[in-house]
């Protein structure tokens, strides 16, 4: 529950989203504060590495209970890209494994009282998208040239369709960036934003009476645990919408 | 909505940045070909070991069978001297009957020789001792001296009446 500092009820619940400066950095006139976000992001990408560093570090052979779970990451991903993207998707594997990881990491960080959760921030969100979507576009530049653009008129399609058929492949080719930025956002916010509410009805009808605020507070209950669910399950839905737009820069649909 | 002002998309941005390009980075080059690593030796090592299995077995059951193979022909090997020996066996088994019975063969003809041998010689003996009963008949009873010659005769002509 990415409650803010400041807690208790009755606040705006849109209120845990701010960004605030914790230290202030201008370099030649820009501004690169580092913020709440951008601390919550050092601290995910820390412990990625922790985690994925510290328990393969004996590299045992029979795994322990951490190295067992680095190990299923692992596999995870890689099957995911085996399965999604083919043997091609191998040179790829590193970035989607950053991105699922970073995505995951970052909504359970998000999860913790008094965390911020960075993927409810619609530049991050977006960020990722965009470095997904130019990445692929350039894959699909570099294998295919400029028979890429070959891909917004699907083989078999009648010349006269063409003029219908390219725009609407077009645009739902540089729609993708979009929809892959603002489903993580939405979701992630929508979810923050419906525990903050139910929580902060908890405390004023409860005060009222016990059973009154005890509806709210299953409420939060039933919505954490589907936070968490959600948590994972749109980490795994970015890591695999890349892949299948890895796919589609590689085999071309 | 806090997450649509603007002043913080730039510093946000540069920072998601630092952050992803690190981590990438890191995984790419030094976690990842780790983990990848101790994977593939944890493979390998499963593989070699199944492999070493699969050899062991094949040399169990190669010497199962060669056991099985040599305990066959001692089998047969002792059933071939068994056999061998109940043949020698029988063999000397009939010769000693062989050379016993021509032994006994030998004995019974000896002793048959020594029958007819001991009968004509009885058979001698009576025809002598019938001539001189007879000379001694005669003389006692009408007082004449018998020539040999007419006793040997009388004698020959009552065996061959007789017989």
């Amino acid at each position: 529950m990415a409650t803010d500092s400041q807690g208790g009820g009755g606040h705006n619940p849109l209120e845990q989203f701010a960004v605030e400066t914790w230290i202030d950095i201008d370099v030649a006139g820009l501004d690169l504060d580092i913020t709440n976000s951008a601390r919550v992001m050092a601290i995910a990408t820390a412990a990625i590495i922790a985690f994925t560093m510290l328990s393969i570090g004996r590299r045992s052979m029979v795994p322990g209970r951490m190295q067992s779970l680095v190990e299923l990451s692992y596999e995870f991903i890689a099957n995911m890209i085996r399965d999604n993207v083919g043997n091609e998707g191998r040179p790829y594997f590193p970035f989607v494994f950053s991105l699922f990881m970073f995505i995951l990491f970052c909504n359970m960080i998000g999860m913790l009282p008094y965390s911020f959760t960075v993927t409810s921030q619609i530049v991050v969100t977006f960020g990722l998208a965009f470095v997904v979507f130019i990445g692929v576009t350039i894959v699909g530049f570099v294998r295919h040239g400029v028979g890429f653009f070959g891909f917004f008129l699907p083989q078999g399609v009648p010349g006269f369709l063409a003029p219908l058929v390219i725009p609407i492949e077009l645009l739902s080719y540089l729609i993708r960036p979009v929809s892959l930025g603002l489903r993580l956002f939405a979701n992630l916010t929508a979810g923050h934003t419906m525990l903050k509410v139910f929580a902060g009805f908890v405390a004023p009808l409860g005060a009222f009476y016990i059973v009154p605020g005890a509806i709210p507070m299953a409420a939060v209950v039933g919505l954490t645990l589907l936070e968490f669910a959600i948590a994972f399950l749109q980490a795994y839905v970015f890591a695999v919408l890349s892949c299948i737009y890895l796919h589609d820069a590689i085999h071309m649909h | 909505m806090p997450q649509l002002e603007f002043w913080h998309f730039l510093p946000q941005f540069f920072w998601l940045a630092v952050c992803f390009v690190t981590l990438y980075c890191v995984m790419a080059f030094v976690a990842l070909p780790r983990i990848g690593g101790v994977l593939a030796r944890r493979k390998e090592k499963i593989e070699a070991d199944l492999d070493a299995a699969g050899k062991a077995e094949a040399e169990a059951d190669a010497a199962m069978r060669a056991h099985e193979a040599s305990l066959v022909g001692a089998r047969e090997a002792a059933h071939a001297v068994l056999a061998e020996a109940a043949e020698a066996g029988a063999a000397a088994a009939e010769a000693r009957r062989r050379a016993l019975d021509a032994e006994v063969a030998g004995r019974i003809d000896e002793a048959r020789r020594a029958i007819d041998a001991a009968r004509a010689e009885a058979m001698d003996g009576l025809a002598g001792m019938a001539a001189e009963a007879a000379r001694a008949a005669t003389a006692k009873l009408i007082g004449a001296a018998v020539s040999d010659d007419d006793l040997a005769g009388a004698v020959a002509a009552a065996r061959e009446g007789r017989a």
